[in-house]
């Protein structure tokens, strides 16, 4: 990023303005040159295929070999020990596990997904499936961090809050930053949105999705007074209010941002609030998603991509629910909760057309051992029927957004443990993403603390091979 | 001077360190090439040479205006004028104390504004202990102040004395302590201090207030807030390789990491307060007996179980079962499992203890009879051995053994955690939080100083080459920063104090520099220099004479901060005009060089401190004390300061508003316009209470006319009469508003106006 120089800066005021998506604040247009610029986001550094992200974020870690990546070879040697060394898993593990679920071919592609997510499987022919994705440790928190933030220890900004620093948002009306759970928060909380030394306003909003009460659910967007007149009654004034002040003070940009600021907030309420009402939806529409939280955040999430949000992040829920210690059997459940709504998700953006633009990601912070795990006092049920952490290879799947629909990415060994083929890290699938979104994860920084930054930091290559 | 060669050159040797050898020539001639520029750099580099005295240039009384009027000269600008004398109250009311003035105030420099006058006035609130609060929480953000630790899992996060060290910080300022002084005790009050309750051990909140995130990544918190802190010096880039653009190497950071990595934080820091005068204090003492019998009983259970003839019996099967069947853990897990709450730990020590004393006559027997026991009663052999080695003399071989290290018998409280397994932890885990609960909330609880020691011994430095604790290099002789000398730090006295005196020694060039700038910058808006890095990067910055001769008088006062506020507060610059020739925009649009008064937006604290005093609820005599919940409308009386900061789950206002997130250390803040803080104020319950509090305040209330009411707003509000078209605007507004809500509706407004968040 080079330093900016005055020609960079002739711009129209407002389109300056709009184009930073108010993200850079009060900074005086001529103040630029000798403030720190690093606030300033950038445009995209070549053309992108995708625009937004929607992450759907199946946290605890659900299991490749339940799931995208079939392991016959698990039920040959299920009960048996396998032939793999040194792969040190998080709690002792035992013998091989099968899967309890059934595999089947989907589409043109011949894509191989388990009963688990049938809904999903229509859209094999869409799915980008990446078998041999690789983490750095087999724990929940560092693995979220790096999921999310791109360094499993540091506090560093999270994915969402680079792109949105990178790419402004659409539509300043609604938060360009949004990560919704329903009832509660993942483990790490607020860390996984984080803007960190980033400004603030690039942190994800969060959302507790099993609010039904919609303006309850961002901070201060309802109005307790619940009357609109009154409300318009009181800008007038402040409008009027600020004109003068503004007048008498060289029409300071500043004071031009807090006014418009104003603007924003009011329409926010009225948008966001409208945004987040799938009430408003048609009943097939809503059929078609069918029940629960995750149905619900889908549809909101929808809504706000086609009103210009411009990442979105869907948490399965509270807590780590996919952490399947103790019986791979509760994967059933959890996929019931989601299925039908990500394959319900994924035919609507097609309908509309947004899909091309669209990258959507699911997956978890890492995946589960084909080997099952042994009873730990105070750490699990005791039985033998779950499979413990595995960062050594896991699956995620990307639709939409420039990637290759009907194909697999890499592969783990014969029992799904690590990844032997085409190993992608995750600094490798964010320098992807961000590539998909037209921006080069290396000139994509920040200036703290003496250096630049960035979400791949020293790491990350862009892999090809998986777009379209 | 950073030219592109030099950027491009960076990023070859950047990029070269981490690609593989095919291109290590290339990065070999690079890196030579940059370690002569680098050395070159060193010597030259403003920052690293000793400030350079000079004599104000002619043309001002003070030399500060002195200093800015010659490189105005020099760029062919001339400085905006004085501003009114009201405005300069206003200012200096918010630079140093972070609250409006007093109509008193007001008056007094009106009716006289003269240079006396407003001295005058600069010392009344460099005397009043809001000025200790406002820079408190300056310092608050250049110590990355939390009063949580972070990320605990579901453990109870607090720091239950956290604000002990912000009291420290308000009465440092108020007190004028000097600077040298306020380094050393934050470095090492424990070494300084001769009384093991002095109040000054708060101090050492500046390390301890910090993230925790397992050893290292603490240590590194405190590399980086020390040198960042103190000498806007980025050390904790050389973490894994020597600094990039930097004279710094990876045995600098090393130097003090090892510091760092000897220390050790007592459980309970020391009591600093007066507990006995708290009428709450004994309930709190029996309480926390309470909790610590519970925690007692709890690990002596583990322990007797270990050494109880029955139970030990149980472990000593499991254990010979182990060997004899060469179980993995996983085994012995699963099989003591079966066996009811049986502890794998307790049984792997035993097979490692018998094992290495199976030649031990008692246990070679026991265990050869164990060999030839029916499996169905080996727990009946087991018993046997258990119950003599309960009841052997200590001079006896089961005796003697029993007390070896190794041996599970051995193990008492202190080392209880060794055999304590998840359940356990997860036990304590609650009881930690208990404890840790009734410390941050019982108000009996006494403030205690949350302070470091050093270890007994020291062990040695070594530097973890990349940064990988795995792979320790040699050991090295700790030693100061290398570009700045590197002397080793000397025998016979603890490094981390030597290491305090060299931050705080005048001849470092770099402390005095870096506070001077950090107090303009608080002052004006914006700094001298830029406060994040004074390294390399930094250009000389073009006002280097003056900071230069504010650090000498700053030095030669002895580290006053009061007297460097009167220095800069005194001048003309400071009571400039926002607004001056058209000019100077061309040169110097973004005032550089103080031409004029740089309009910029009250921080988050000083705008809900203004609302709160405007608004009547703000109790200033409360100096000091617990954090609060700032969203509780109990804490409306609280200045902002008092704030309670949770790094793990920080508010959303706060974010909105751009406190830094102290997950680390913030050199400035930034300002960013967002519409979540207009939503603050249009729909936050704290404005809207706020508002209609006011709104009904008998003073208010009791005022019938419309016109009078609003004049009595805009003195209150913005401490001025409206103007005639301001009275019209807003006298109409109010007769065609809603009767039973426009004057809270209007409060609400003008607090939200922009003339309310900007410093004029």
């Amino acid at each position: 990023m080079h330093a900016p120089t005055p020609n960079d800066l002739i711009l129209d005021r407002r389109d300056f303005l709009r184009r930073c998506g108010m993200g850079f604040g009060g900074l005086a247009l001529g103040g630029l040159l000798t403030r720190n610029l690093s606030a300033a986001p950038v445009i995209p550094h070549f053309a992108p295929k995708a625009k937004r992200v929607v992450h759907l974020f199946m946290n605890g870690g659900p299991s490749q070999v339940d799931t995208f990546d079939p392991k016959p070879s698990l039920d040959k040697y299920h009960g048996q020990p396998i032939p793999l060394e040194g792969l040190k898993t998080e709690r002792p593990t035992g013998a091989a596990l099968r899967s309890p679920f059934k595999f089947q071919r989907y589409g043109q592609s011949g894509l191989e997904i388990s009963e688990l997510f049938q809904h999903t499987a229509k859209h094999a022919d869409d799915l980008c499936v990446i078998r041999s994705m690789t983490a750095d440790v087999p724990n929940h928190e560092p693995s979220l961090m790096l999921m999310n933030c791109g360094d499993g220890r540091l506090s560093r900004p999270s994915l969402g809050s680079w792109v949105s620093y990178g790419l402004g948002s659409e539509n300043d009306n609604l938060p360009v930053y949004v990560s919704m759970c329903p009832g509660g928060m993942p483990i790490k909380r607020a860390e996984n949105w984080r803007a960190a030394f980033l400004p603030g306003s690039y942190q994800g909003t969060y959302l507790d999705t099993s609010i039904k009460d919609i303006d309850r659910m961002i901070e201060n967007l309802r109005n307790p007074n619940a009357d609109q007149k009154r409300q318009a009654n009181q800008l007038e004034l402040l409008r009027a209010l600020n004109q003068q002040h503004l007048e008498s003070h060289q029409h300071d940009p500043q004071l031009e941002a807090r006014i418009r600021s104003f603007e924003l907030a009011y329409r926010m309420q009225g948008e966001a609030t409208d945004a987040f009402d799938i009430e408003k939806e048609p009943t097939n529409i809503r059929e078609m998603y069918g029940e629960g939280n995750f149905a619900r955040q889908c549809i909101m999430a929808r809504r706000l991509l086609e009103r210009g949000v411009r990442f979105i992040q869907l948490w399965h829920g509270n807590g780590q629910p996919w952490d399947s210690h103790d019986d791979i059997e509760d994967h059933r459940k959890l996929a019931a909760q989601c299925d039908q709504a990500i394959g319900a998700f994924l035919t609507d953006l097609k309908m509309r057309g947004l899909l091309e633009e669209t990258l959507v990601l699911w997956g978890g912070e890492f995946g589960r051992t084909p080997v099952v795990e042994l009873p730990k006092p105070g750490s699990n049920a005791g039985v033998m029927k779950g499979r413990d952490h595995n960062h050594y290879g896991f699956s995620v799947w990307m639709a939409g957004g420039g990637v290759k629909g009907g194909h697999v990415h890499g592969a783990t060994d014969e029992f799904g443990f690590a990844a032997t083929e085409n190993p992608m890290h995750v600094h490798d699938l964010h320098a992807t993403i961000l590539s998909l979104l037209g921006l080069d994860h290396e000139q994509l920084t920040y200036h703290y603390s003496g250096r630049d930054f960035r979400l791949t930091d020293v790491h990350g290559k862009v892999i090809k091979e998986i777009m379209a | 001077m950073r030219s592109s060669f030099a950027v491009a050159l960076k990023d070859i040797s950047c990029y070269a360190r981490h690609t593989t050898m095919v291109q290590l020539h290339g990065a070999i001639f690079c890196i030579l090439l940059i370690f002569v520029q680098m050395s070159a750099r060193a010597e030259e580099h403003w920052a690293y040479v000793p400030p350079v005295d000079s004599k104000p240039p002619a043309g001002e009384a003070n030399p500060v205006d002195a200093y800015l009027l010659a490189a105005q000269k020099k760029s062919n600008l001339t400085s905006a004028p004085l501003a009114d004398a009201k405005t300069w109250v206003k200012r200096a009311t918010y630079a140093l104390t972070g609250l409006p003035p007093t109509a008193e105030q007001l008056k007094k420099l009106s009716d006289n504004p003269t240079d006396e006058q407003w001295r005058a006035l600069i010392d009344e609130l460099l005397a009043q202990p809001a000025y200790g609060e406002r820079w408190a929480r300056h310092w608050m953000d250049v110590a990355r102040y939390s009063d949580t630790l972070g990320y605990n899992f579901d453990k109870d996060n607090r720091y239950p004395y956290a604000y002990t060290y912000r009291d420290w910080l308000i009465k440092a300022f108020n007190e004028d302590m000097p600077y040298p002084k306020f380094v050393k005790l934050q470095l090492a009050a424990d070494l300084i201090c001769d009384q093991k309750d002095d109040p000054d051990l708060a101090a050492l909140g500046f390390l301890t207030v910090g993230r925790r995130s397992g050893n290292l990544e603490t240590n590194d918190d405190r590399v980086d807030v020390i040198t960042r802190g103190f000498m806007s010096t980025t050390v904790a880039c050389a973490r894994c390789h020597d600094h990039k653009t930097d004279p710094i190497t990876t045995e600098d950071y090393y130097s003090i990491y090892s510091i760092l990595d000897n220390l050790k934080v007592p459980s309970e820091g020391p009591v600093i307060g007066q507990p006995a005068d708290n009428p709450d204090y004994e309930d709190y003492r029996n309480k926390l007996a309470e909790l610590d019998a519970k925690n007692s009983k709890a690990r002596q259970d583990i322990i007797d179980q270990v050494r109880l003839p029955e139970t030990s019996a149980t472990y000593l099967e499991l254990a010979w079962l182990s060997i004899h069947n060469d179980w993995d853990s996983g085994k012995i897990s699963s099989e003591a499992f079966k066996r009811g709450r049986f502890r794998l730990n307790v049984v792997s020590l035993w097979k490692k203890f018998l094992k290495e004393h199976a030649e031990s006559p008692a246990l070679a027997a026991w265990m050869q009879e164990m060999e030839s026991t029916p499996a169905d009663q080996l727990g009946t052999t087991a018993l046997k051995l258990a119950e003599e080695w309960a009841n052997a003399s200590s001079d006896s071989e089961l005796g003697k053994l029993a007390v070896n290290h190794a041996c599970p018998l051995s193990i008492g409280m202190d080392r209880v955690g060794e055999i304590m397994d998840q359940k356990d932890n997860n036990d304590n885990n609650a009881r930690t939080s208990a404890r840790s609960k009734l410390q941050t909330e019982h108000p009996g609880s006494p403030p205690r100083a949350m302070v470091v020691a050093d270890k007994d011994k020291y062990s040695s430095a070594r530097v973890f080459v990349r940064g990988n604790p795995s792979n320790p290099g040699e050991p090295f002789k700790r030693h100061w920063l290398s570009f700045l000398g590197g002397e080793p730090f000397p025998e016979g006295q603890s490094p981390r104090l030597s290491l305090a005196e060299k931050i705080a020694d005048p001849a470092n060039p770099l402390t005095s520099r870096v506070i001077v700038n950090r107090v303009w910058a608080w002052d004006f808006g914006h700094p001298l220099a830029d406060p994040a890095d004074f390294g390399p990067q930094q250009p000389t910055p073009p006002l280097l004479p003056l900071l230069d001769w504010l650090t000498l008088r700053f030095d030669e006062s002895g580290g006053s901060i009061k007297e460097l506020q009167r220095i800069i507060l005194s001048s003309k610059a400071f009571r400039l005009a926002s607004t001056g020739p058209a000019a100077n925009s061309a040169a110097d649009e973004a005032n550089s060089l103080f031409w004029k008064w740089s309009t910029h937006r009250v921080d988050f604290e000083a705008m809900r401190d203004r609302l709160l005093m405007t608004s009547g609820s703000l109790d200033l005599t409360k100096i000091g004390g617990r954090s609060v919940r700032i969203d509780k409308k109990e804490s409306d009386s609280r200045r902002s300061v008092y704030a309670f900061i949770d790094r793990y789950a920080l508010p959303s206002t706060f974010i909105s508003f751009d406190l830094p997130h102290p997950d680390q250390h913030a050199a400035a803040r930034v300002e960013t316009t967002v519409p979540q803080q207009a939503l603050y104020f249009l729909n936050s319950p704290f404005v809207i209470r706020q508002a209609e509090s006011l709104a009904n305040a008998p003073d208010f209330a009791k005022i019938q006319n419309d016109q009078d009411r609003i004049t009595w707003l805009y003195q209150r509000i913005f401490e001025r009469e409206p103007r005639a078209d301001e009275k019209q605007l807003v006298g109409n507004w109010i007769s065609t508003s809603d009767p039973t809500t426009r004057w809270a509706d209007l409060i609400q407004m003008l607090w939200s106006s922009n003339e309310f968040h900007y410093i004029d």
